[in-house]
């Protein structure tokens, strides 16, 4: 356990290429359950938290696969890009909070939205979680998927145009506007990013000139 | 702060906002702690950021209580020349608790308030390069001069005075389940 500890540290400090820790199974049946789930939602809502700080262009891909808002606070920060349209902070809240079916996901999610907006049954939420016990102590998941967010988000984003009511060919169609396009730095950047990790598990850094 | 650049918040009134309000661009690029929201992690945690990543720079922003929790560590960071800037926001005490004890508890103050040192010459006597009470435009371009200089630690003091609650903005209200 230690050693595989520590290939984790070493794999956030430095990329990925160094990790060789086992993934666990993805739940299939869970995956479609969840892309059935997100493909019917009405207003979906990604929730990203600390966990799925390795899954940015997932999240960001699925995003526009659902055209859903990613809310991120504190240690999410960062898994989308704040340029992106679709980022949301808490304080955007007038904008995101409202009534309709909603999906929710994400490993570490901030407790304030759940504990303060409220649960009700219009409210079908979807877990990733690394730890397996978390679901349990978390409001009752309608799917709960156990593993490292990266590779179940892009089972899932393999999974979901048969179910996602917004068209079944979305996500080739998202992929070849994004390239043909560029003309939203977020967006392509995560499907260059999607693309070159499915050839290589890592994802070094880039550098940029952009400063704050 | 450059676009790969790391920033460590704390908990206080400017980490709070910054949690909402910070522009971040890549993973891993805002560290921030977990719900139990622990006081004084921030400068501690800066230098591990930044002694693990040298290639890019790394700003932590403290309270003066925040940063008092480890504020030790500069020599931990004047031994290893950890190149990281600090911002420490002085109000002479634990802002929020105080702002707390005055608005719930009809200002009956108590352990809110700080006896600290002279922050500049605290970093100072460790070696270390400290600004001063810096006028506030001042502050920006002395964070990119500090941030092109990596040869140790740089302390920048900021005196403020009581902040208003950002509270409103990050605690939300209840829109289901009655």
């Amino acid at each position: 356990m230690r050693h595989r500890r520590l290939g984790t540290l070493r794999a956030g400090a430095r990329g990925r290429a160094a990790c060789r820790c086992r993934e666990p199974p993805i739940d299939e049946d869970a995956i479609k359950a969840a892309a059935k789930r997100l493909g019917a939602a009405k207003r979906p809502l990604i929730v990203a938290g600390g966990g799925a700080q390795d899954a940015s262009a997932e999240v960001t891909l699925l995003a526009q696969l659902l055209q859903a808002p990613v809310l991120s606070y504190r240690r999410g920060r960062g898994v989308i890009d704040d340029r992106d349209p679709l980022s949301r902070q808490p304080a955007a809240r007038p904008r995101i909070v409202g009534g309709g079916r909603r999906g929710a996901r994400g490993r570490h999610p901030p407790a304030h939205p759940l504990l303060q907006w409220g649960i009700d049954r219009d409210l079908a939420i979807v877990r990733v979680d690394a730890d397996p016990d978390e679901p349990a102590a978390s409001p009752s998941p309608k799917v709960a998927l156990i593993g490292d967010a990266a590779p179940i988000l892009r089972r899932l984003i393999d999974v979901l145009p048969a179910h996602n009511a917004r068209g079944p060919r979305a996500a080739d169609e998202m992929r070849s506007a994004m390239r043909a396009h560029g003309q939203a730095p977020g967006q392509a950047r995560a499907a260059a990013r999607l693309s070159s990790r499915r050839s290589a598990p890592n994802c070094p850094r880039t550098a940029s000139s952009s400063t704050r | 702060l450059p676009e790969d650049g790391i920033f460590v918040d704390e908990v206080t009134q400017v980490g709070f906002v910054a949690r909402l309000a910070f522009p971040v661009y890549k993973p891993r690029t805002f560290m921030s702690p977990g719900y139990q929201d622990n006081l004084g992690y921030g400068f501690a945690t800066a230098l591990g950021a930044q002694d693990a990543r040298p290639d890019v720079p790394v700003l932590a922003i403290s309270g003066d209580g925040g940063f008092l929790f480890t504020a030790n560590e500069m020599a931990t960071a004047m031994r290893h020349r950890i190149p990281l800037v600090t911002v420490v926001f002085n109000d002479g005490a634990f802002g929020n608790v105080r702002r707390i004890q005055e608005e719930r508890y009809g200002n009956r103050l108590i352990a809110s308030d700080l006896a600290n040192p002279d922050f500049v010459a605290f970093a100072e006597s460790f070696g270390a390069a400290a600004d001063a009470r810096p006028k506030p435009g001042r502050i920006a371009p002395g964070l990119r001069g500090a941030f092109a200089r990596r040869d140790g630690p740089r302390l920048i003091e900021v005196p403020v005075g009581a902040m208003p609650s950002p509270w409103e903005f990050i605690l939300m209200g209840r829109v289901r389940g009655g």
